[in-house]
């Protein structure tokens, strides 16, 4: 029963939505529908393969093959050991930061703030090969420097690949989520942290058993888009990758979505394979959302 | 001289209103002069592109070149398919043999059988007609080959008095005694992003890779002579005998520190060499690759040719300009008239422009092309590159850095890669038989 007011009010928000719905649609659900689509044909030729190729049917050929295929399942090996490396680094060396900078000790704060804030402004991809160019032997003054101190190490090897790439995303992100934790520290009410000092509370109980549970949403928040932003590493490890082949063409899944429509021209199987990461980053979100809801509540 | 260009451009007009003859019979309506003007887009990563675009433009009034330079290696040829796919590629581009089954698999370029056809059957030698006729049909027009050459350091082996190796045998004698003369220098490399190397040695062994018969491709990568090769080349690296680093920067740098004093390469490189090390010159020699048993064998390492994409608006103007670049003359000489360039000419006819145009001060005068004549005569026949190049160099890529650790043997990577080769090939619907 829509009483004219309601009528109104309705209206009023399609009014207000529709720039967003058209634009959700338009560079996000069409994109989606389209490498769906994409996703049940693969092109096919006959013979020596010189007589042209055609597109056909695929139906869920291209979803078994990527899933049956061990390159894009080992993908996601890495990208685990990845998280379990980066995530409690880089969360925990944000959140020490910030609470440095919230206690009353740090002097210069908004020096540190944007010093510290400043690696996350560089592009990724400038980050990277400035990184790269750290880990090239020949090349790196840290190498050289660890080599007269008779330690040497191969930072584009496959065996340290993984803490390579972390150690990047870790100078690039801890200075962003800082201030992220920064902020959140600033909400917390003024009268309870009096209290806890009236308590009896030092700078490190106060922080540890007040601060940090008072901005657990704002951290639970940060993981939950580290971990969607590790699910989709790729520029990183492709710009070592291309400086040394040693950690392979499809390390990443994202790389494998690469690797399998640029080098091999099949874009079937490359749209069944994002698809899926981006289901897999899908439910894991909505699972890291469910523990953290859980875990805060009293 | 004068007479032999004009001769060769007589020859080339000739050829030309032959061609837009042959052309122009499909349709009464085709008038000759229409075929041969307008706008052509001309996509190149090889250097002396724009001297050659330039000069085409300046004794080709009615057509006009422009060109654009483009990425070279793998991302080039990714950038190519997409354009076709958009409808936004050039009318003429460059593609190396080893990718060209794989445009004309994917029904990315046009066949110049009718066109160019005729012109590449009179003008080149089967060692490299047999890179671009495939299944039967012509996809593209060769400019240079890439014969195999060995590069040494003539000071640092009349010091140690170190033989240069003609036999694969003596090849490793020499970089025992370049280890031994030199604890950091190394008499050769294997290179872990480009298994471009790897694979000339292997057609220089006797290798055949890629078969098309009739209706079916026989694929064996790991045939005896690739086998043998790789064998050879995987304990090299494994016993630190030769160098395993990247093809790019690291290895010009080995160059540039005196760490490495020999490496095989082909006949490009020499103009490459020169132009990344001018401060060693005088100091570097060329001589003839080493085989395996002393008689002259070689394979090639890279080598340009020319197609004509899907999608081309001005195909006929197209294969004008390409069959300038490839064949005539003055095309030639505006290839190397940047002075970097040992490119060896696909059209043997072409030698002496080529050679002229070369200056050989940095290898103090050696006769350089009269070397790569002999190793292009020695190119073993029968060698053809497959239809899913790119994700068998990408196989080969991924576990060559593997090599020198010992974690896989040399051999076994070419197993694995043909897997992958064969697993890619059926995927796209080839026929594929077991040898």
């Amino acid at each position: 029963m829509a009483t004219p007011s309601t009528l109104g009010q309705r209206r009023t928000a399609a009014l207000l939505l529709s720039p967003f719905l058209g634009l959700f649609a338009a560079v996000t659900l069409a994109p989606l529908l389209y490498a769906a689509w994409l996703s049940l044909f693969t092109t096919r030729t006959s013979g020596l393969g010189f007589g042209g190729t055609e597109s056909v049917f695929a139906g869920w050929d291209n979803y078994v093959r990527a899933l049956s295929d061990p390159e894009f399942l080992d993908g996601f090996l890495v990208v685990a050991a990845y998280c379990a490396v980066y995530i409690p680094v880089m969360i925990g060396a944000a959140l020490a930061l910030a609470l440095l900078l919230d206690s009353g000790l740090a002097k210069a704060r908004s020096f540190f703030q944007l010093a510290l804030f400043l690696p996350h402004a560089v592009p990724g991809l400038i980050a990277a090969l400035i990184w790269v160019y750290l880990y090239t032997p020949g090349l790196s003054p840290v190498i050289d420097l660890l080599a007269s101190g008779g330690i040497r190490v191969d930072f584009l090897s496959a065996d340290h690949a993984v803490l390579s790439t972390a150690n990047i995303a870790v100078w690039e992100w801890t200075g962003y989520n800082m201030v992220i934790f920064y902020a959140a520290l600033q909400a917390v009410p003024r009268e309870t942290l009096d209290a806890a000092r009236v308590d009896g509370a030092g700078a490190v109980r106060t922080a540890l058993s007040v601060k940090v549970p008072m901005i657990r949403p704002a951290v639970a928040l940060a993981v939950m888009f580290t971990v969607i932003g590790s699910i989709q590493l790729f520029t990183e490890p492709k710009v070592i990758y291309n400086a040394s082949s040693a950690i392979g063409s499809s390390w990443t899944p994202n790389m494998y979505v690469q690797t399998a429509a640029f080098q091999n021209n099949d874009f079937g199987l490359a749209a069944a394979a994002s698809l899926l990461i981006a289901l897999f980053a899908a439910v894991l979100s909505f699972a890291v959302t469910r523990i953290s809801r859980r875990g805060s509540k009293p | 001289m004068l007479r032999r260009t004009t001769a060769a451009l007589a020859g080339s007009v000739a050829a030309l209103s032959l061609l837009v003859t042959a052309c122009g019979g499909a349709g009464p309506d085709t008038t000759p002069s229409k075929a041969t003007t307008g706008k052509v887009t001309f996509w190149s990563f090889l250097k002396g592109s724009d001297h050659v675009a330039e000069a085409f433009n300046r004794s080709h009034p009615d057509i006009q070149v422009t060109f654009e330079n483009v990425p070279s290696n793998q991302e080039y040829y990714s950038k190519l398919t997409n354009a076709v796919k958009a409808g936004t590629a050039p009318d003429v581009a460059v593609v190396e043999y080893p990718h060209l089954p794989e445009f004309a698999t994917q029904g990315k370029i046009e066949d110049l059988s009718g066109t160019l056809g005729p012109v590449v059957k009179e003008r080149f030698p089967e060692a490299v007609r047999q890179l671009v006729d495939l299944g039967g049909r012509t996809w593209g027009v060769p400019r240079d080959v890439a014969p195999l050459l060995l590069m040494y350091r003539k000071d640092f082996f009349t010091r140690h008095k170190i033989a240069v190796p003609t036999t694969w045998d003596a090849y490793r004698t020499m970089t025992e005694q370049v280890r031994k003369a030199d604890p950091d220098a190394r008499g050769g490399v294997l290179f872990t992003d480009n298994p471009g190397l790897l694979t000339a040695l292997s057609w220089q062994a006797g290798a055949k890779w890629f078969d098309a018969g009739q209706d079916s491709w026989q694929v064996t990568l790991d045939d005896g002579p690739s086998k043998r090769t790789a064998a050879y080349w995987g304990d090299l690296a494994r016993e630190d005998l030769v160098r395993s680093l990247s093809a790019a920067d690291p290895f010009w740098t080995s160059i540039q520190k005196n760490r490495t004093v020999a490496y095989v390469c082909a006949s490009w490189c020499a103009g490459a060499h020169q132009a990344t090390v001018p401060d060693q010159k005088g100091k570097w020699a060329v001589a003839p690759v080493p085989t395996w048993d002393g008689k002259p064998a070689s394979g090639m390492y890279g080598g340009s040719s020319f197609v004509i994409p899907k999608g081309s608006g001005n195909s006929r103007a197209a294969a004008e300009f390409i069959k300038w670049i490839t064949t005539d003359p003055e095309g030639m000489k505006a290839w190397v008239s940047s002075g970097t360039s040992s490119m060896f000419p696909a059209d043997p006819a072409l030698v002496p422009v080529t050679k002229a145009a070369f200056g050989t001060e940095y290898y103090g005068g050696q006769d350089l092309y009269a070397l790569g004549k002999a190793s292009y005569d020695a190119v073993r026949p029968g060698w053809a590159w497959g239809p899913v190049m790119g994700a068998t160099n990408t196989a080969l890529v991924d576990r060559l850095p593997k090599v020198a650790g010992g974690t896989v043997s040399l051999p076994d990577v070419l197993t694995l890669a043909e897997r992958t080769t064969v697993a890619q090939m059926k995927q796209r619907g080839m026929r594929v038989t077991a040898p």
